[in-house]
This record gives C-alpha cells, sequence and structure tokens, in this order.
C-alpha cells in the first residue's frame, strides 16, 4: 500500500531562505532572505550550495546540535546529479540520502525521514531542498541573459531554500501519515504548461491518501498543492470532479501564493522550494489550519529526453500534517 | 514592435554619410554593438520581454543570443565554458543558413547551366 | 517614403513570427532558423534584391538578411571561380554580422556576469 500511518514523528525546528523576489512577495517569516542571487558564491549553482549550508548550520545551532546529534541528512534539489544538495552535505559528518522527485522532492523527503524515525532507527533527521531561479534557467531552458519569451501558463523558478528537523520528541506539528504517488504520463510535451502535466498526478495522489486514510477532503482545513500554478489549480479541482466526482474546495497552491501579481511571474512559482517555503512562511504561522495535507507534485522531465520527442511524466506525494495546539 | 525596427532603419540612414552599401555594413555593426552591450548589462531581455518578436526577428535577436550565451557560460572557462556554448542559440541560423544558401546555389548552376 | 515600407515590411515579418510563436509549438530557435532559409531562398528567386531596394534597411535589418547575404556571396563566388567559388565566397558578405557578433560577445563575456 502507498500510505503509511506514522505515531511517533514530529518536526522540529526549520529554516527558511527566501531569494531577492520572494522577499518582496506575499510572504513574511523568512528566517534569513538573501538580496543577491550569487550569495557571496562565485555562480549561480555555488549560491544554491551555499543556500543549503547555511539551512543546515542554522538548523543545527538552533538545537545546539552537533553533526552526530542528526541521523540522517535526506534532501534533494533540481540540478543535475542534485549536486546542489551533495555539494553542501560535504561540509557535514551527517550520513546522507539523496533524493529526487522534482518539485515533489520535499514531501519524499518527509516520507523517508518519517519512516526511519517511526521504526526507531533514527531520533533527529533533517529534511532539505532548495532551488535557484537562475541555476534552473541555466540547465533546463536557455542562458540567464536570453529573453525567452514564455505563454501566461509558464511558471517561474522560486529562488530559497528550507530545511526541518524531524524527530520523536513530542512537538505541536506531527506528522500523521504520508502517499507515495504513481508516475503518470499525460503525453504532454509541452514545458511551458506544468500545470496541466502534474494536475493529474496530484489528483491521483490526493485521491489514494484520502482513500487509503479514510478520509474526505473537507476534513482537512487546507489541501497545499506544491506548484501547479494559477492555472495548475484550476486543472486540478475540474479534474477531480470530473474523474473522482468529489469537490476540492480547500485547495492552495504554494506556487502561486509567494509572489504578488505585479511581480509579473506568470502562473507562479515552481521549484522544490516552494511547497515547504509557505508551508513554514504560512500554513504554520496561522493558528487556523491545524489540519495540514501537502502535496508535493513534481515534473520529472529531462531536457535531453524532451528534446528526443518524449512526453513529460509527473509525480506527487503527499504528507498529512497536524498542528496540535 | 514595428516601432522597434524603424529605429533601426533610422540608424541606418543616418550613417548615409559612406555609400549605401558601406553604410548598411556599418549599421548592421552598429546594431550588434548596441545589443551585444544592452545584453551584458542585464537589459536586453527585459525588453525582448515588451517586444517579442520584433527584437528577435532582425539581426538583433542573433546578437542577443550570441552575448548571452558567451556571458553566461563564461565561469565554465575559456574553452569549455565560452568556447563550446557561444553557439548554442545562434548556431542553428547559421549552420541551415548555410546549407541553404548551398542548395540553392547548385540549384542555381543545374537550371542555369 | 522608404522609412514607411521599411517599417511596414519588417513590422509585418515580426508579426508573422509572433502570430507563429504563439499559436504553434516552434521556439524562436525554429522561426529564425526559417526565416534565414526562406531568406536564402528569396535571394535565390531575385525577390530579395527588389526588397531591398524597396524597403531599405525594413529588409536588410532582418535575420531574413543573413539569409539573402549567403546566398549572394555563394552566387558571387561561383560567378567568380566555379563551383569552388560557392564554398569561398559563401561567408564574405556575412562576415561583417558573424565576426562583429562573436568579436563583441567574447570581449563583453570577459567583463560581465550573467544578473537576472
Amino acid at each position: 500500500m502507498a500510505s503509511v500511518k506514522f505515531d511517533n514523528v514530529y518536526l522540529d525546528s526549520h529554516f527558511v531562505i527566501g531569494g531577492p523576489k520572494e522577499k518582496n512577495g506575499k510572504l513574511d517569516n523568512f528566517d534569513l532572505t538573501i538580496d543577491d542571487y550569487y550569495y557571496e558564491s562565485k555562480t549561480v549553482e555555488q549560491a544554491e550550495v551555499n543556500m543549503q549550508k547555511t539551512v543546515i548550520n542554522n538548523l543545527l545551532s538552533k538545537k545546539n546540535y552537533q553533526d552526530t546529534d542528526i541521523d540522517y541528512l535526506i534532501g534533494g534539489d533540481l540540478l543535475n546529479q542534485i549536486c546542489a544538495t551533495s555539494y553542501s552535505a560535504r561540509n557535514f559528518a551527517i550520513p546522507f540520502i539523496g533524493v529526487y522527485a522534482a518539485c515533489a522532492t520535499f514531501p519524499l523527503s518527509l516520507f523517508h525521514g518519517a519512516n526511519l524515525i517511526e521504526s526507531g532507527n533514527a531520533h533527529n533527521i533533517i529534511c532539505l531542498t532548495s532551488s535557484h531561479s537562475l541555476s534552473a534557467e541555466r540547465q533546463y531552458r536557455y542562458p540567464i541573459e536570453y529573453g525567452n519569451t514564455k505563454p501566461n501558463t509558464a511558471t517561474c523558478t522560486a529562488t530559497g531554500a528550507v530545511g526541518v528537523i524531524l524527530t520523536n520528541q513530542k512537538t505541536k506539528i506531527k506528522i500523521k501519515s504520508a502517499t507515495v504517488g504513481k508516475v503518470i504520463d499525460m503525453g504532454i510535451k509541452d514545458v511551458n504548461h506544468m500545470g496541466a502535466v502534474m494536475a493529474p498526478a496530484c489528483a491521483d495522489t490526493i485521491y489514494n491518501h484520502l482513500k487509503n486514510m479514510n478520509k474526505t477532503p473537507s476534513e482537512y482545513d487546507v489541501i497545499l498543492s506544491g506548484d501547479l500554478g494559477k492555472v495548475g489549480v484550476s486543472i486540478l479541482k475540474e479534474y477531480y470532479e470530473k474523474v473522482y466526482n468529489q469537490k476540492l474546495l480547500n485547495v492552495i497552491d504554494a506556487g502561486s501564493s509567494i509572489y504578488l501579481d505585479s511581480q509579473n511571474m506568470y502562473a507562479g512559482g515552481s521549484g522544490p522550494v516552494c511547497l515547504p517555503m509557505v508551508l513554514v512562511c504560512k500554513i504554520l504561522q496561522n493558528p487556523k489550519y491545524h489540519r495540514v495535507l501537502i502535496v508535493g507534485t513534481g515534473s520529472l522531465h529531462t531536457p535531453v529526453l524532451l528534446n528526443q520527442s518524449e512526453t513529460i511524466p509527473s509525480v506527487a506525494h503527499a504528507v498529512e500534517i497536524e498542528v496540535l495546539s | 514592435m514595428g516601432i522597434i525596427s524603424e529605429g533601426l532603419i533610422n540608424l541606418y540612414m543616418m550613417i548615409f554619410g559612406y555609400s549605401r552599401v558601406d553604410s548598411m555594413s556599418v549599421a548592421c555593426l552598429t546594431v550588434i554593438l548596441i545589443t551585444s552591450m544592452l545584453t551584458a548589462f542585464g537589459v536586453f531581455d527585459n525588453l525582448v520581454e515588451k517586444g517579442k518578436c520584433g527584437l528577435i526577428i532582425p539581426t538583433t535577436g542573433f546578437a542577443h543570443s550570441m552575448a548571452s550565451a558567451t556571458i553566461d557560460y563564461k565561469k565554465d572557462g575559456f574553452i569549455k565554458g565560452i568556447g563550446s556554448n557561444a553557439f548554442k542559440l545562434a548556431g542553428s541560423a547559421i549552420l541551415y543558413g548555410v546549407v541553404a544558401a548551398f542548395f540553392f546555389c547548385i540549384l542555381g548552376v543545374v537550371i542555369n547551366g | 517614403m522608404i522609412y514607411l515600407y521599411a517599417f511596414l515590411f519588417s513590422g509585418f515579418v515580426c508579426m508573422l513570427g509572433q502570430i507563429i510563436l504563439d499559436n504553434t509549438k516552434l521556439t524562436a530557435g525554429h522561426i529564425t532558423t526559417a526565416l534565414t532559409i526562406i531568406g536564402a531562398f528569396l535571394s535565390f528567386i531575385g525577390v530579395y534584391p527588389w526588397l531591398v531596394n524597396h524597403v531599405g534597411g525594413g529588409a536588410t535589418t532582418l535575420i531574413m538578411n543573413f539569409g539573402h547575404l549567403l546566398y549572394q556571396g555563394a552566387a558571387e563566388g561561383y560567378k567568380s571561380a566555379g563551383l569552388i567559388g560557392i564554398f569561398s565566397g559563401m561567408l564574405t558578405k556575412s562576415s561583417i554580422a558573424i565576426t562583429s557578433a562573436i568579436v563583441f560577445s567574447f570581449i563583453l563575456s570577459l567583463f560581465f556576469n550573467p544578473k537576472d
């Protein structure tokens, strides 16, 4: 079965870094914001590594932990060979598990962390992810300065890094369950329409989670999707109603919640950092959200196969979080 | 879009001090120089968002693609970075332009004997 | 008068490109390559030189002009040196565009970093 229940997994600390555009957007409560895409580094890729290193350092110092107090470091990012995460992990003596699920990396790392803690095989785990607008642009699309025109359905990669500590010590934020999604390919080749690519996978995972946990959508205060974008969210609601005959009324899309309309970010933000950024900066800060379902949506495409006229597969992973009062 | 092209033509006519053929060349050079510099200053990509095809189709598009590629890959070194990637975007136009001109020329030879 | 025609012609071609960009899956790279080939073709059938005379800068600033210059260079090379002339003459007329683009891009890359 794809869903697992947890009794003994809690979220302890978090650290959020936001980039220049995110700082001026809708969110507050960043632990740190950076003004410059290069963040004291020579290249944008090294800047992403630096962001992750800063997150881990701050998480450790928040709890006065040494490297040896953390059992595993689980994380991933968008770059080739998840290099931002690997290269930041080399600074720490923590056993490293690299995971990749594109923009669904964060819930996937929570899934692995929660399983290790629940089984008693770990006490403290750091889960982290990052994305950087310019490094993603270089890798997936065009040179940074190139004036590439995008249609209104396209999303822009967000810049930031987020890390959390999972623990078996009781805190106010409990990880209750998680569902791993199947890879769904709807036969779409258009990279500028990620909402359409990922919405069916998102719907499939939400439906399976609710079915396995025996719940209805209204039993959650909010369902937070990763980065479907404004267009993708409406596709998700339509698709869900059509295919599963249920309405999803309480969906908030993380990607659409980061930027102001005046920042001209097309259909919203994308990247693995969107979901945890909005979770930490908005959802966990708001006392009205107690039962939260986060669904990361990842598009598993690669430029190589895309150029060979392949279609884009997508996956979504869900994690149920309860904020105890 | 059309306004942008009119600006370019004004430039061409301005340098009319030389002969017509020469002034065309100098105008072309100036356009490429200005485009490359605006790309380097980080301004051109914002202009393309507004002007879209109006800036991509003229020679400005060609110069912009080359300038942006070389600036972006500079950190990868001279050979592996700039050397391998300079023509990443513009290469397609040059390659097929040459190939097409070649075939048309051969065709012309065959037809005209 | 030539100003008006230049404006109209280049505006027309750019508009055509914009329509294709918005409504098909073709990228800017596809469109510029296609226009270069079309330029070479129009040069081949003798239309492009006529365009340059009547529309002036409107025709010379477009990427179609690049294809036109390639063809003209090759054709003149053939006239003066036969088949080999096609190869030796091809890039002569477009040299100014290619060389300046290479040289300026390189020099500028030495001093500038990519920003957003």
